[in-house]
């Protein structure tokens, strides 16, 4: 997919780059997030990643016009992939929805975890809450739509599905996604020196432990 | 810190408050800050503060305080009893009542210096659904960073200036959103032609609205980021106004958006209050 911009309000420009989570939508993801990391352009406030979006926002001064920012979207993901660190999460696979996923994927609940702890995942991008790591992608097996009624109430630390995507619940919050585990692991704590566990680029594999181990 | 108050009852709401902190998003912070800025900076100008202190945001109604100390405090936004606009000596042993509703939603207590308030990635402002801060509650004891009880802030108690009566109807102007297009007509047209009423839901994350349900589209979105002031509407088909203190980035797609301004008008509509939107262009 080509390149799309449009504005959001007077001083806001949101640029699409694809239109499915695809590697290749992952990786210029990844590559834009860190050219504007790098390189941001002048007057931005700050910049939000989506799957295959970027929202860019700026202060006071003159806005740059679309064909600039297209320019420097385009220059920021022409570099290398990121190579980001490797990380694994201890994870025990006891969650509320992991029997109905096993049956709504025709395999046991030890498949389920095989299927999920069985690869590595690229952290695509944080959102949502602080912290959130959008991880993909999940073995098409486990692809389920979100869950007709969210849940109120999913506890911190929750690995939990959704469509392609993988996820870990960073504090307690009302979701959607299908609960299958939990990790002790924090993702986000502003009292550590680096507040985030994960950032985007880093690959992650879930480690399937017992009760105690976590 | 000079204590100062002691919570009796946080009300509906009560937290701390500044500017926010922008520059988080890309890890899933939302922005935050003051739900009505030029409030919460009258505020502090009526307690002689740098008008991006720490504030003390009460929502709505039902805040109480026990004064510890006497000393001067200031008073901008909502109408809980206390007239906006104004700074007012208290003392010793009084008990602050904030129990009336009588116009607005969100009320800014200014104490001299800013209130001591624990600072998460370069801001006080609490959000306490993401572990940055905690909203006050019953039995804490609060201060600020200057002796409030000093002389020096006497003078305050002059700078009392015409404070506005926040209405509960008003319209307001949108942009088409990034998905207005992906609407129906007839969504669209009951989108604009309804007078929406603010749900008692309403939060610093969003203002919910009531009224008819929208007709959502088909295609499923992929998550995209969401900028404050995206009026998003839910699978259900419900519009809901998102603030700074909402999701950074969501599925569900954007018939409308609003500029700050326009959302600081929004969050001060009391629950059952209407709002109608026009369109630009």
């Amino acid at each position: 997919m080509d390149w799309s911009i449009e504005p959001c309000g007077p001083r806001a420009w949101m640029a699409r780059f694809g239109d499915g989570l695809s590697a290749e939508v992952m990786a210029r993801a990844l590559s834009v997030s860190r050219g504007l990391e790098e390189n941001p352009p002048s007057g931005l406030r700050e910049f939000t990643m989506g799957y295959a979006s970027v929202l860019l926002e700026f202060g006071d001064e003159a806005v740059p016009g679309p064909e600039e920012i297209l320019e420097t979207l385009q220059n920021a993901s022409s570099g290398e992939l990121p190579s980001g660190r490797h990380i694994e999460i201890p994870v025990v696979y006891d969650g509320d929805d992991l029997e109905e996923v096993a049956r709504r994927a025709g395999l046991s609940t030890e498949g389920v975890v095989r299927c999920h702890a069985g690869r590595d995942y690229h952290v695509w991008l944080l959102g949502f809450s602080p912290g959130f790591p959008y991880l993909g992608v999940l073995d098409e097996a486990l692809h389920l739509p979100r869950r007709e009624t969210p849940r109120p109430r999913i506890a911190a630390g929750s690995v939990a599905i959704a469509g392609a995507q993988t996820g870990i619940y960073p504090a307690e919050s009302a979701g959607g996604w299908h609960v299958i585990g939990r990790t002790s692991r924090r993702m986000f704590d502003p009292g550590r020196n680096d507040p985030f566990l994960l950032r985007p680029g880093d690959s992650v594999r879930f480690v399937a432990v017992e009760d105690g181990d976590v | 810190m000079f204590e100062f108050l002691k919570v009796i009852s946080p009300g509906c709401g009560a937290s701390w408050q500044d500017a926010g902190r922008p520059g988080w998003k890309r890890f899933g912070v939302p922005p935050g800050g003051w739900m009505d800025g030029v409030a919460a900076r009258e505020a502090n100008r009526l307690a002689g503060n740098p008008e991006n202190a720490v504030v003390m945001e009460l929502a709505l109604q039902g805040a109480e305080f026990e004064v510890l100390r006497g000393g001067w405090l200031a008073l901008a936004g909502a109408d809980m009893g206390w007239k906006p606009g104004t700074a007012r000596r208290v003392e010793k042993g009084e008990h602050l009542r904030f129990t009336a509703h009588r116009h607005g939603v969100y009320a800014y207590l200014a104490a001299p210096g800013g209130w001591a308030a624990p600072a998460y990635l370069g801001s006080a402002s609490v959000f306490g659904a993401g572990g940055l801060g905690k909203a006050l509650a019953a039995g804490d004891i609060v201060g600020c960073l200057q002796d409030p009880g000093h002389e020096a802030w006497a003078g305050v108690a002059a700078r009392y200036r015409e404070a506005p009566v926040y209405p509960t109807e008003i319209e307001v102007q949108v942009w088409r959103g990034s998905q207005w297009g992906a609407f129906s007509d007839e969504a669209r047209a009951v989108f604009l032609g309804t007078a929406w009423s603010v749900s008692a839901r309403s939060n610093r994350t969003g203002v919910r609205l009531d009224g008819p349900l929208l007709d959502t589209p088909e295609a499923t979105m992929l998550s995209e980021p969401v900028l404050p002031g995206s009026v998003q509407v839910t699978g259900g088909g419900q519009p809901v106004v998102t603030l700074c203190d909402g999701p950074t980035v969501g599925g569900y797609p954007k018939i409308a958006l609003l500029d700050e301004e326009a959302c600081r008008r929004v969050a001060q509509v009391p629950p059952g209050g209407t709002i109608r939107w026009k369109v630009e262009g």
